[in-house]
């Protein structure tokens, strides 16, 4: 102690203080220089009482995301080929949910490829107070097309499977130039009626009380055709691979941005040729509801892959690789 | 619509886990909050952090208090408190016998202690007497004061903008311990001496007069006997002794409120009153190993 010393010393700027202990070693301390600035302050201000959601997969924050918008996102960039695709999944997906499309149709031996987990899907985490919409994914999007250096000069190819279809045709009216082709795989209704909205309220309230267990046999029973369920055991466990592998926060976000899509969107201004894909089964995406798309979009064509419902590139791969192709 | 700011910290019976609502208390019912995102409120601390009411919203049916756990609306990190910090309450706890910190009514300065988080119960939750540690246990009520910003320097005039808002607290004491330790804390401390209420509300801040009503009923029953009734106490008084603002700028030195910690400030004569509150955490046992 210093005052216990004589005269009594008192410390000051520069002093450093050693504390030994046999067997414990030495604890050493330095006295700042007045006006230092107080790592405490900021250790306290760095600090907070929301953790990311859908965060424990990666291994750090930055590890494999790619910042876009402020959010960590899951990106990647796969091939070097002059023509730019992009694949956007969809509800209960990820980025590789494309792969056996990807596979089929040999799109990585001569394109780009830009493939991502939207924010809470797959790898991606998502913040607390993020709140996800039709239009924050559309937003998002903007952001991967930024991020793979994709611009009027050379425009992609996007796909996009169920919810995404309304986030690529949001996004491709509001940025002329930047999209050439639309593929649209099993298309939502726009807007979504009400009955629909309800079922994806309830099952965001129902995947953040029980967990994705409690909704995955609904969610796959409804929306694989019967077809699948009985000659593709593959592609069933495939989906349920997909939505067990969500964050039952992040997938009950994602519902609500979807129940959210009651604006209509203006699918008779898209002017970039366009595919429409559907299952035979589909009951959300209708084959009556995407030839009603297809009627009113200027340069689009329609097809329905028999025997699938509404996961239709794990319930039969080839089926939308020769739609997608036009055979 | 009424702004859904009287925020009661919960168990959510669905999910087990903790959660933040709306309570009101009118009806005692509380309204669950999520956030825009539909994520729901966890604690007081993500409130605090979100800082806007606009960015919750009423989220599920209304769910009567009775038929849930509540929790104390803010825990986790020590009560930073201030004693002695009005005029009545200081001489009539000079006066008691039990006050080792001084020898007169009015301190020189502001008497600064803190309250173990791990004292902290919720309402309704029963105090233990620890009476191998103390046979003087006492309460007083005190409104608690939720610190909701960090801060360092804080300059006195500027003291309000780091107020969140307020909650109600009891601060139970072991007296002789307060005396003979001289120290407050290890009698303030003790597992269970600091109970808190379930509700929070950022919206008192304005109110120039609270009033706090303190009255404890004994074990053998009858009305509730209160010995000071009810206490009119002044929110903003002008004299240093009694401001509120003066108390966070002593404290801020050395100590610098934690975000989100919660000074509780002492108010009102009697032994129904309020006091201070402050930081940090870990767990013990006080009455059984000291």
């Amino acid at each position: 102690m210093g005052i216990g010393r004589k005269p009594p010393v008192f410390l000051k700027p520069g002093d450093e203080i050693s504390i030994s202990v046999t067997g414990l070693g030495t604890l050493t301390n330095q006295i700042a220089q007045l006006g230092a600035s107080n790592s405490t302050l900021s250790r306290i201000n760095s600090a907070s009482a929301f953790e990311l959601t859908n965060a424990t997969k990666t291994a750090s924050n930055s590890a494999d995301l790619t910042m876009i918008n402020g959010k960590p996102i899951f990106y990647e960039k796969i091939g070097s080929g002059s023509e730019n695709l992009v694949f956007a999944h969809g509800l209960g997906g990820t980025k590789d949910y494309w792969a056996p499309l990807i596979s089929e149709l040999s799109l990585a031996d001569s394109a780009t490829l830009h493939v991502y987990d939207f924010e809470g899907h797959g790898l991606s985490p998502t913040h607390p107070l993020s709140q996800l919409s039709i239009e924050s994914l559309a937003t998002d999007l903007e952001g991967i097309f930024r991020i793979g250096d994709i611009s009027t000069a050379a425009p992609a190819t996007l796909f996009a499977h169920s919810m995404s279809c309304l986030v690529a045709i949001k996004f491709t009216l509001d940025h002329p130039g930047l999209v050439k082709k639309l593929v649209l795989l099993a298309p939502p209704p726009s807007p979504l009626p009400e009955a629909s909205r309800n079922i994806f309220l309830a099952r965001a309230t129902l995947a953040r009380i029980k967990g994705m267990a409690a909704i995955v046999d609904a969610a796959v029973g409804s929306t694989t055709s019967d077809f699948s369920k009985r000659n593709n055991p593959l592609a069933i466990a495939a989906a349920r691979l997909s939505l067990l592998g969500q964050d039952p926060e992040a997938y009950a976000k994602a519902c609500h941005a979807l129940a959210s899509a009651t604006t209509r969107l203006e699918v008779e201004k898209l002017d970039v040729d366009t595919v429409i894909v559907t299952g035979e089964e589909d009951k959300f995406s209708t084959p009556f509801l995407c030839e009603e798309y297809s009627k009113s979009i200027k340069s689009s064509r329609f097809q329905v892959v028999k025997n699938v419902g509404h996961w239709l590139v794990f319930e039969d791969a080839k089926g939308v690789a020769a739609a997608v192709r036009g055979s | 619509m009424t702004k859904l700011t009287n925020y009661i910290a919960y168990v959510n019976p669905e999910t087990g886990f903790d959660q933040i609502g709306h309570f009101d208390i009118e009806r005692k019912v509380i309204q669950p909050l999520s956030f825009l995102s539909g994520t729901p409120v966890k604690n007081l601390y993500q409130v605090i952090e979100a800082g806007s009411p606009d960015k919750l919203v009423a989220a599920a049916s209304p769910i009567p208090a009775d038929s849930v756990k509540i929790l104390p609306t803010i825990s986790g990190r020590d009560v930073l408190a201030v004693g002695k910090n009005y005029m009545e309450h200081a001489k009539e706890f000079n006066s008691s016998g039990y006050d080792s910190s001084d020898k007169v009514d009015r301190p020189s300065h502001p008497v600064i202690f803190t309250k173990r988080a791990t004292s902290i119960i919720a309402h309704g939750e029963d105090i233990l007497l620890h009476e191998d540690f103390t046979s003087t246990a006492d309460y007083e009520g005190e409104i608690g004061v939720i610190v909701g910003k960090p801060g360092f320097r804080i300059k006195e005039q500027d003291a309000w903008e780091y107020v969140w808002g307020y909650t109600i607290i009891n601060d139970v004491t072991a007296r002789e311990r307060q005396r003979d330790h001289k120290q407050f804390f290890i009698g303030k401390s003790a597992d269970t001496y600091c109970p808190i209420v379930s509700n929070a509300n950022p919206n008192l801040v304005d109110n120039i007069f609270l009033m706090v009503l303190g009255s404890y009923r004994g074990a053998e029953g009858g009305p509730p006997k209160d010995p000071t009734g009810p206490d009119i106490c002044k929110w903003r008084a002008a004299t240093g002794f009694n401001d509120r603002r003066s108390h966070l700028s002593y404290t801020r030195a050395p100590l610098r409120h934690l975000r989100r910690s919660d000074p509780s400030t002492r108010r009102c004569a009697g032994h129904g009153n309020t006091s201070w509150r402050g930081d940090r955490k870990e767990a013990s046992s006080l009455p059984k190993t000291w």
